[in-house]
Order: structure tokens, then C-alpha cells, then sequence
């Protein structure tokens, strides 16, 4: 009886505790976060629940064990062919079944679809090669094509891109319409093999660099010269300058009557003119102005972008315009093992010119040009500009560079009348420019003296020069004190310690006058290795105080020409003795 | 005894509390008016569209407004009216968004692939034509008249904003409904552009019998839609769809008005047109007035160069306005206002011809117009080069602005006369030329290439490829110009967000 009481009260104090426990906790829920997860598939598991259109691409995936890497934690960028296109395929090569291909044929294949380390979106087909190469080592290039009424973008203009963007778990997928497939012959196989190329392909065997380029990257030992970029010129080219034989091609170009294999030949250097020891797409030859090619003696080609026509060497020397050869765009950017092959349509050689005086005027700037009424308009000035310019630049975004052009009666003598103006040179730490870089016209190569001409400042501050980032041999140790206050010296005397006057300003012997002020240094020698644009920097040295600094311009002569002469350059801008 | 008490305490305390239910469950909101509570007199319809008109400058303006998931309307219009189009480059703030659109690698998870600004005011105004004529009833002081003018306000903004997503998405879903509560919601396919455009035209139709002619105060006529804003939207539409007799009669309707002209172009042009704005030869004008919430998007946009988010693309000062190399004080107008060129800014909201000073967030309120008359003498001058017969007669329009604004002509910058006034598309050319000019920045040039573009497609294709190929960054030039082949690339993809919120929604067939 007293246990069933226990019982039957221990049944009640359950219940109730039941009956508390449910009640209260139901009053205050207690809010678990929610752990977010993410649903977001990874890329074979994407192509697993996907067998309507990947199907055979995981076969390949899973016969060539790389499944799980690519279900594995990373950063890929995949172009998967779908179904049709892996039929397609089979097709091509006679098979039924992706069972009766190759092991190594199928991988070889998945790493040529496969980017490691890289994901890249559709927003970065640019107009030639993609930014990182294919797991195989080649890279794969993008375009649009139109197809007479839709856009799609094309992968090596082999493959359709039907879908876009797909972002899984481990990277970023897109699908195409056909499968990829690698070049197989090296540049010289490629050039050899278009029966357009037949003098070009003559000439190179010729000359022996057919040899230097018919090297797989993958084996070619040499792992800094492993790409190539050849611009190839085609029979018709050559036929419109009345060559129609590899003989009348060598007569025209060699000086030597040597083996063709001669470095110092003619003929010799002309081919090497046309191949560069890099892999650039026309998209990358565009990235830089000028790019090296394989001529011992450094010559460079130079490229701009003409609206949609891509001008090779279409250089401004001495004041002349040389008009150069244009690309055939459509047919260039043909892939192979190692490099690329484009075609112009004229014929690339290299000018040779002696080295030349360039006069440059640091305040003709592209910039100040286009403002038309200030620039070299008498006593106008233009707003400050901030980094950087198109051929300037300089360490400090605060710091800013104006042009001004004087008025007629302000009593300096600048070329031209005008200068370049720098809100402080190495002074307070927000706006001071402590270096500066300027791009140079083109320069003949040969061995120059530097001139560099400027007004005396008031800052105690010095300038070092380095010219394509080379130190020179003379730096100006303070621009307060570096002028030259003997008016009796000869020119002949003022050069022995490194100085000249430039301007026509009238002689006195006032100290401190603006005859005086108005100075050239001699910077130092350099020998400017390429026919090219180069850098040319100054900066800063020395003790700090803030000031305006103003630079007119440097010269570049010869070494063994006559330093002084022409001797005045005006203010309206003509020069003479 | 007791126990009576308890049970009539009892009843009476349950009938009070069962009393009480009803209205303990009925919640009206506290900061709110519901619409049973709305719509009963004239003055809330007025409230209710000038709350349309304030929608358009709805948001708040930063100068880091990125971030917002929907950037507000003058923004958004500027950006699609410019950034696809050759005079904008970007500054040192420009956002990737932004940059990819300059780069036409435009995907619709793009900020700016963003319709919201404009379809919360079309339901804002559909809201208006569905629940306003019932008003009538209720206010005996409101007169038919009255209402018909509202309605046709409301059909004029709803057929603007129904316009530009046209211009800029092609198809686009069509509401005319509203949307007030979860039962309204629907998920809409995509309308095809004609159906859309036909909806326009109708609405307008119906609103030009009965929209003012004025309000009585310049400020409300160039802020509120005329019968003239009505005829020049007809007009664009008119245009937009290559029905030139009828875009030149609507335009004829505004001219014939004599309301409007041309200011003239001495040294107040710019304070008159821009700074002051609602000027004589403005139409119609999104009104920013300066106070907080009504700063527009610009100095966000534009200001604050050198680092500026958007600036001027490099030829516009020397390329596009050429300089007078005899005479450097001899310069077109116009000019100055669209960019500063020593800080190659773009000039025309943040700052003050020939002067370095800025606007700052606070005083950038200048006004955005929509349309104003020398656009409706462009859009005559363009439907008479293609209706045939009339080329001279558009020359003649062209050379009235030249005029005006003191275009410099310099032999190889400049466009030459043409020479020939039958050759539409020379004469095209000439006009687009100028309207250039005229309208730098001011959210046109975009639609103005992509209408001539689009006209005979693919055959005039190249008014677009020439203008841009000079200003696509090289990596990209070949494949966006490859991409322009394709008529729908030259609309924007369908938002993501409601892509992914809308089933019936496909997205445009360029951006898969």
C-alpha cells in the first residue's frame, strides 16, 4: 500500500515536473544561432548531380583519378565540355566509349580544362590569353564571336562558352560546347606547316632560328627563353616588295658576305628582328609600348594601338614619322607548344640611325598639350595636376606638378617659355615629392652625356639622377647652391666643371641674377642600350625645406658631339648659336 | 448570495474581456496611414503625387553609396546613360561595377543591373491610378478635372520610367497594378519591348487630354509633368521605335507651344541651365533643393577629383571640344561646364566653369533634367534625316545649336557639313555629333548610340563600334565590339536578385 502510494506520488511529482518542464521551457525558448551552411557543391559533385550534361566529363574525371582533386578544397577554374561535346569528340577520334581512350590521352586532355590556384570569371576574357595557364602549362585564350546573330564568347576559338560563371564550393565552372584540345607543333612547325609563311619559313631555317624556336616549352631546358612570339610576314608581303625568292630576301637585308649564322649579318639580325623571347597574345604585346626581341644588338618593336589596328614600330625619330607595319589581327595569335605566331602585313625591320641629340622639353607633356590655351600661351598657367601623367610620375599622390608658361615680361628665360612646376621638392611630409619619373621620347641607342636644365630653387634640397634605374655618375648636392655665378667663365670652363648655360639671358655680374640661375648640369654619361622610350628619375637628396622647385629640361647628346652647340635655346622656342 | 456576485462578476468581467478581443486584435498602425484611412479628399491626392515626384530623388546620397544594394534614380540613369557610351573614364575611385561596365563585362549581379528606383515609382503610381478616381465620391470639392490632371501625372512618370527600362533592359515585366499587400505580389515574365512600348503610348495618349499646361509657377512646371514633359516623352518613344512622322508632330506640338526656347548662351548660360536650374528651356527636372535628403548622387559620382569616382574619358577636351588653335578665348560653351580639364574632371554637377572650386556633399543639389527643348529640336532633327526629304530641314536644327553654343569648328577634329542631306546616316552622324556636345553627361549619349545602332541592325552597327573602339580599354576592345554584334548584348541582363525571386523571369539570352 505505501510503496503503491510512493508509487502513484512519484507518478505525480513526474508528471508535474513533466507538466513544469514542458510549460516553462516552451515560455522562454532558448535561440540556438543557426550555423549557416553551405549548400554550394564542389565541382565534381557538381558534374555528379548534373549527369544530364556531365556525365561523360566525370567519366573522364574518374577514369583519370582526378576526381578528387576536384572535389577537394582549392581554387579551380574549369571549362567543362558537356555530353554533346565529349561525343563530338569520341566521335572524332572513332570511339564509342570514353573507356577505350588513352589514360594519359584523357589526362592530358582534363589538364588542359582544368586552371589551378585561379578562378576566373567571365569578366576576365579579355581578347587573348587568359591569365593563368592550364594545369597542362599552355594557356588558353578567350574571344567573342558572333555567329551572324548571337555573341558568345569562345575558348581557343575552339569551344562555344554555353554557360557562364557557375560558382561551386572549390571554384568557378563553364561550359563548352566542344572539347579543347592543345597545340601539338612548336612556332616553327606552325610557321612551316602554312604554306603562306614559305620564304619566312625558308629564312629562319636559314639563319638557324628555326631551330631556336622548334622547342617544346615543357622540354626545352633553357626555362628562361622557353616562349617565343614570332610576327611572320607572308609570301604576298614579301612578293609586294618585289621579293618572291628566300635568295632575293638575304640580298636585301645582308651586309655580309659570311655565313648567314653571322650575329653581325644583316640578314641576320632582320630575322631576329622578328622574334621576341616571350608569350605574348596581342592583348599582352599591347600591355607594354615596346618589347625586346632576339637581335644581339637589343632592338627593340615597338607597338601602339591605332583605334582597332595595332601599328608596329610607328616611332617619332628626329622629328620624323615612321609609318610602320600594322597587324593582321584575324590571323594572329595562333597558339603552339611554345609561343605565338602573329602575321603583319608589312615588312619589320630594324632602322639604324646614329645616336642623335634629343632636346626634351619636361614641360611638353601630353597633358599639358591638349590644354591648349595655356599651354606655351604667355603667362598662363595650368591647375595642379596630381600622379600620375601619361609619360610622369612621382612618389607622393599629395604632391602636385603645374605647368607654367611666363608671361613675356617676367624676366626668366625658360625654352619655350615654360617649365614644369613642383609644389615642393623634399619638403613637408604631406605634399613633398621625394622622386620622379618621366618616360623620355624615343632615344637612339649609343653613348650620351645628360644634360638637365633648371632654375636655381630655394630649397636646400639636392637631386640624384638614375636613368633607367641606374644611378649616374654626378648629383646635384643642393639646388640653392648649385649654380654658377662666375659670368667671366668660358664655355669651355664652365663644362670642364660640369656646367653650362643654356638660355639667352643677358650677362651681369649681379649675384644671384637670373643669368646665373638658369643652369645646366651635366648629369653624367650613359650608354642607352635600345633605340627606345626610357625612365629617367631624379630624386631627392639631401636636407629638407620646404619649397617650390621648378625643372625646364634635359638634354641628351652625344657623347663625342659638341656640348655646347646649339647654344641658346629661346624663349620663343627656336634654337642657334 | 456570494455566489451570485461571483457569477455576475463573473459574466460581466467575461463580457468585457470577449468585448475587449475584438479590438485588442485589431491593430491599426501607429506611424502609418492604411489606405481604407487614405484616399478620402483632394489634398491627399495631391500629397500622393507630389509623393510620386519625391520618389524620383528618393535616397540617400553619399559619397560612398556603393554599398546600398539600389543606388538612388539620378544615379542609376546617369550611370546607364553614360558609362556604356565614350565619355566617361574611370578615376581612382571607380568601383569594379562600374569599371566592368565601361568594359561591357556586365554581369546581373552588377549593381547597376538594378531596377528597383524605378519600379518602387511605378507602383508608387499604380497605386495612385487604381485607388484615386474613388475619391471622387467622397470629396464633393474634388472636380473631375482635377483628378484627370493628377491621373495624367501619374500616367506621364509611369510611362517615363516604363521608357528607360525599355531603352535599357529591352523586355522588361509590365505593372500596371499595385502592389500593397503579400496578396498583390505575382511573379511576372518579362513583357516583350513592343507590348511595353504600346502601354506607353496608350498611357500617354490618355494623359495628353487631360494633363496642365501650367501650374500657375515655373518651378512646379518644370518639376511636375506638363502636357509638354507628356508630348516629349511621346517624342523619345516615337523615336526610340522609328515612327518619324509621328515623333516630329509631337515634337511640332512643343515647338508650336512657343513655351519654350533656346536660352541664349552668353556667360549666364551655365548658372541659368545648371546651377539654378527649372530654366526656360527645361521640360522637365528631377528638383533636388539641398536639404538633407535631397542632394543628388553626383558629387558621390563625380566629385571630389582628383580622386574622383568617374572622370572625363581623355579626348573629350581637345577631341570632342576642339580647341580654336588661332583663337584660344574663342571656345564653345559648353566646354568648361562638361569637364575641368586640368583635373580631367567631369564638371557639369560638381563644379563651376573655368574654376577649380567644388560643390561638397552638403551643396551638391544641382538638378538632373530629363528633358529639356534643344533635345526636342535634336529629336526632330533626327526623325527628318530618316523620314525622308527633310535632311536640310535637320541640318538646319544642328547648326541652330552650333550657333547657340558657339561650336568650334577645327579641319580634321571637327565633323564636316555633310554634304549630301539625303544620306540619312551622314546626316545622323552630324547630329549625333553635336547632341554630343549639347548633352555630355547628361545621361543621353548611351541610348542616342544604341538607337542609331540598333536601327536596321546589324547594318549601322558601327555608329556604336566607332565611338567606342577609341575608349575600350585594348584587352577588351576586340571582344566587346565582337559582343555589340549581338542585339541582346546591347541591353543590360536582368537583375540577379530577381532572377532568382521571379521564376517566370528568364534572363536576357546574351548573359548566360
Amino acid at each position: 500500500m505505501k510503496k503503491s502510494l510512493t508509487k502513484s506520488s512519484l507518478i505525480w511529482v513526474i508528471a508535474l515536473s513533466c507538466a513544469i518542464t514542458a510549460f516553462f521551457p516552451g515560455c522562454k525558448k532558448t535561440e540556438y544561432p543557426l550555423v549557416p551552411i553551405n549548400q554550394t557543391l564542389n565541382i565534381t559533385s557538381y558534374l555528379e548531380a548534373n549527369p544530364s550534361q556531365f556525365s561523360l566529363f566525370d567519366q573522364i574525371l574518374q577514369r583519370t583519378g582526378y576526381d578528387g582533386f576536384l572535389n577537394a578544397y582549392g581554387a579551380y577554374t574549369v571549362f567543362a565540355p558537356n555530353n554533346d561535346a565529349v561525343n563530338l569528340y569520341l566521335k572524332s577520334r572513332g570511339k564509342t566509349s570514353v573507356n577505350d581512350i588513352n589514360v594519359d590521352t584523357l589526362k592530358d586532355l582534363v589538364r588542359f580544362h582544368v586552371i589551378l590556384g585561379d578562378t576566373i570569371t567571365s569578366t576576365y576574357f579579355v581578347d587573348g590569353k587568359l591569365r593563368s595557364p592550364t594545369f597542362l602549362g599552355q594557356y588558353l585564350t578567350s574571344s567573342v564571336i558572333n555567329d551572324g546573330s548571337t555573341s558568345s564568347y569562345y575558348i581557343n576559338k575552339q569551344a562555344k562558352v554555353l554557360q557562364t560563371n557557375i560558382i561551386l564550393g572549390n571554384g568557378i565552372m563553364h561550359v563548352i560546347d566542344h572539347v579543347l584540345s592543345p597545340a601539338t607543333q612548336t612556332l616553327a612547325q606552325v610557321i612551316d606547316a602554312n604554306p603562306k609563311y614559305k620564304i619566312f619559313s625558308a629564312a629562319l631555317k636559314a639563319t638557324g632560328f628555326y631551330d631556336t624556336i622548334n622547342v617544346a616549352a615543357n622540354v626545352n631546358t633553357n626555362k628562361a627563353r622557353n616562349y617565343f612570339t614570332v610576327f611572320a610576314q607572308t609570301d604576298s608581303v614579301y612578293a609586294t616588295m618585289g621579293i618572291t625568292t628566300l635568295a632575293q630576301l638575304q640580298a636585301k637585308y645582308a651586309t655580309t658576305t659570311n655565313s648567314l649564322r653571322n650575329p653581325a649579318d644583316g640578314f641576320y639580325l632582320y630575322m631576329s628582328y622578328h622574334i621576341m623571347p616571350e608569350n605574348s597574345y596581342l592583348t599582352d604585346i599591347l600591355s607594354k609600348p615596346s618589347h625586346a626581341t632576339l637581335s644581339p644588338n637589343q632592338d627593340v618593336i615597338t607597338d601602339v594601338l591605332q583605334v582597332q589596328n595595332i601599328q608596329l614600330d610607328y616611332d617619332l625619330i628626329n622629328g620624323v614619322q615612321y609609318p610602320g607595319v600594322s597587324v593582321d589581327r584575324p590571323n594572329s595569335n595562333v597558339p603552339s607548344t611554345n609561343g605565338v605566331l602573329h602575321r603583319i602585313l608589312g615588312d619589320l625591320y630594324i632602322k639604324i640611325f646614329p645616336p642623335t641629340r634629343v632636346d626634351w622639353d619636361l614641360a611638353d607633356q601630353p597633358e599639358f598639350r591638349k590644354l591648349t590655351s595655356v599651354f606655351r600661351r604667355a603667362g598662363q598657367s595650368s591647375t595642379a595636376l596630381t600622379s600620375p601623367l601619361t609619360n610622369m610620375s612621382w612618389n607622393n599622390s599629395a604632391g602636385t606638378v603645374q605647368y607654367i608658361c611666363q608671361s613675356t615680361t617676367s624676366g626668366t628665360y625658360y625654352w619655350w617659355n615654360d617649365c614644369i612646376s613642383l609644389s615642393s621638392w623634399r619638403s613637408t611630409p604631406t605634399s613633398q615629392i621625394n622622386d620622379m619619373t618621366f618616360t623620355t621620347p624615343t632615344i637612339i641607342k649609343g653613348k650620351y652625356k645628360i644634360w638637365f636644365m633648371y632654375q636655381r630653387g630655394s630649397a636646400n634640397s639636392g637631386v640624384q639622377f638614375f636613368f633607367d634605374g641606374a644611378p649616374m655618375q654626378n648629383v646635384i648636392p643642393n639646388l640653392n647652391t648649385a649654380y654658377y655665378a662666375t659670368p667671366a667663365d668660358s664655355g669651355p670652363v664652365m663644362e670642364s666643371k660640369g656646367f653650362k648655360r643654356y638660355t639667352e639671358a643677358p650677362s651681369s655680374l649681379t649675384f644671384n641674377n637670373i643669368y646665373n640661375t638658369n643652369i645646366g648640369f651635366l648629369a653624367g654619361v650613359v650608354t642607352v642600350p635600345t633605340t627606345d622610350h626610357h625612365t629617367f628619375k631624379i630624386v631627392a637628396i639631401g636636407s629638407a625645406v620646404a619649397a617650390v622647385q621648378v625643372f625646364d629640361m634635359v638634354q641628351f647628346i652625344p657623347y663625342d658631339q659638341d656640348q655646347e652647340s646649339p647654344r641658346y635655346f629661346r624663349r620663343d622656342g627656336s634654337i642657334g648659336n | 448570495m456570494h455566489k451570485k456576485v461571483i457569477y455576475k462578476s463573473v459574466l460581466v468581467l467575461t463580457l468585457v474581456l470577449s468585448c475587449s478581443c475584438n479590438k485588442y486584435l485589431t491593430l491599426y498602425p501607429q506611424d502609418g496611414t492604411t489606405r481604407q484611412a487614405y484616399w478620402q479628399n483632394k489634398e491627399q491626392l495631391q500629397s500622393a503625387i507630389i509623393g510620386i515626384y519625391s520618389s524620383l530623388i528618393q535616397g540617400t546620397a553619399s559619397t560612398s553609396n556603393k554599398a546600398s544594394s539600389s543606388p538612388e534614380m539620378a544615379e542609376t540613369l546617369f550611370i546607364w546613360g553614360e558609362l556604356r557610351a565614350d565619355n566617361v573614364s574611370a578615376g581612382s575611385n571607380a568601383t569594379a561595377d562600374e569599371v566592368n561596365l565601361m568594359n561591357e563585362n556586365i554581369l546581373s549581379t552588377n549593381v547597376y543591373a538594378n531596377w528597383t528606383s524605378l519600379y518602387r515609382t511605378i507602383n508608387y503610381c499604380n497605386n495612385f491610378l487604381k485607388y484615386a478616381p474613388d475619391v471622387l465620391s467622397l470629396d464633393p470639392t474634388l472636380t473631375k478635372a482635377k483628378l484627370d490632371s493628377y491621373m495624367a501625372e501619374a500616367l506621364g512618370v509611369r510611362a517615363l520610367m516604363y521608357l528607360y527600362l525599355v531603352k535599357t533592359f529591352g523586355d522588361v515585366p509590365l505593372k500596371l497594378t499595385p502592389t500593397a499587400t503579400d496578396n498583390d505580389l505575382v511573379l511576372l515574365a518579362k513583357s516583350p519591348q513592343k507590348d511595353v512600348v504600346t502601354q506607353i503610348l496608350a498611357d500617354l495618349k490618355t494623359a495628353e487630354g487631360t494633363a496642365l499646361r501650367t501650374y500657375g509657377d515655373q518651378a512646379s512646371d518644370k518639376g511636375r509633368i506638363t502636357l509638354y514633359t507628356i508630348y516629349a516623352i511621346e517624342a523619345d518613344t516615337y523615336l526610340w521605335t522609328y515612327d518619324y512622322a509621328n515623333c516630329i508632330a509631337a515634337c511640332d506640338k512643343i515647338i508650336g507651344s512657343n513655351n519654350f526656347g533656346l536660352i541664349s548662351g552668353n556667360s549666364s548660360f551655365f548658372n541659368t541651365m545648371y546651377a539654378n536650374g527649372n530654366c526656360n528651356e527645361s521640360i522637365f527636372e528631377f528638383q533636388y533643393d539641398g536639404s538633407t535628403t535631397q542632394v543628388n548622387p553626383f558629387y558621390g559620382l563625380t566629385g571630389g577629383a582628383p580622386a574622383a569616382q568617374l572622370i572625363a574619358q581623355a579626348n573629350v577636351i581637345g577631341g570632342l571640344f576642339p580647341v580654336d588653335p588661332n583663337d584660344d578665348k574663342n571656345v564653345d560653351i559648353r566646354s568648361s561646364i562638361a569637364v575641368n580639364s586640368g583635373l580631367q574632371a567631369i564638371w557639369k554637377y560638381v563644379g563651376t566653369p573655368n574654376s577649380s572650386a567644388q560643390l561638397t556633399t552638403t551643396t551638391s543639389y544641382r538638378h538632373w533634367i530629363v528633358y529639356r527643348y534643344a533635345e526636342i529640336l535634336f529629336m526632330k532633327a533626327e526623325a527628318c534625316a530618316w523620314i525622308g526629304g527633310r535632311g536640310t530641314e535637320a541640318l538646319q536644327i544642328v547648326l541652330q545649336i552650333k550657333a547657340r553654343a558657339n561650336s568650334i569648328y577645327v579641319q580634321g577634329l571637327s565633323l564636316d557639313y555633310p554634304t549630301d542631306p539625303t544620306d540619312a546616316l551622314a546626316v545622323t552622324n552630324y547630329i549625333l555629333d553635336e547632341k554630343n556636345r549639347e548633352f555630355i553627361y547628361e545621361g543621353k549619349r548611351w541610348y542616342d548610340l544604341l538607337r542609331n545602332a540598333k536601327r536596321n541592325f546589324p547594318n549601322n552597327i558601327s555608329i556604336l563600334t566607332n565611338a567606342l573602339a577609341l575608349v575600350l580599354q585594348p584587352a577588351f576592345q576586340q571582344t566587346t565590339l565582337a559582343k555589340f554584334r549581338d542585339v541582346n548584348a546591347l541591353y543590360m541582363p536582368i537583375p540577379n536578385s530577381d532572377i532568382l525571386l521571379d521564376p517566370n523571369l528568364v534572363q536576357n539570352p546574351f548573359y548566360k
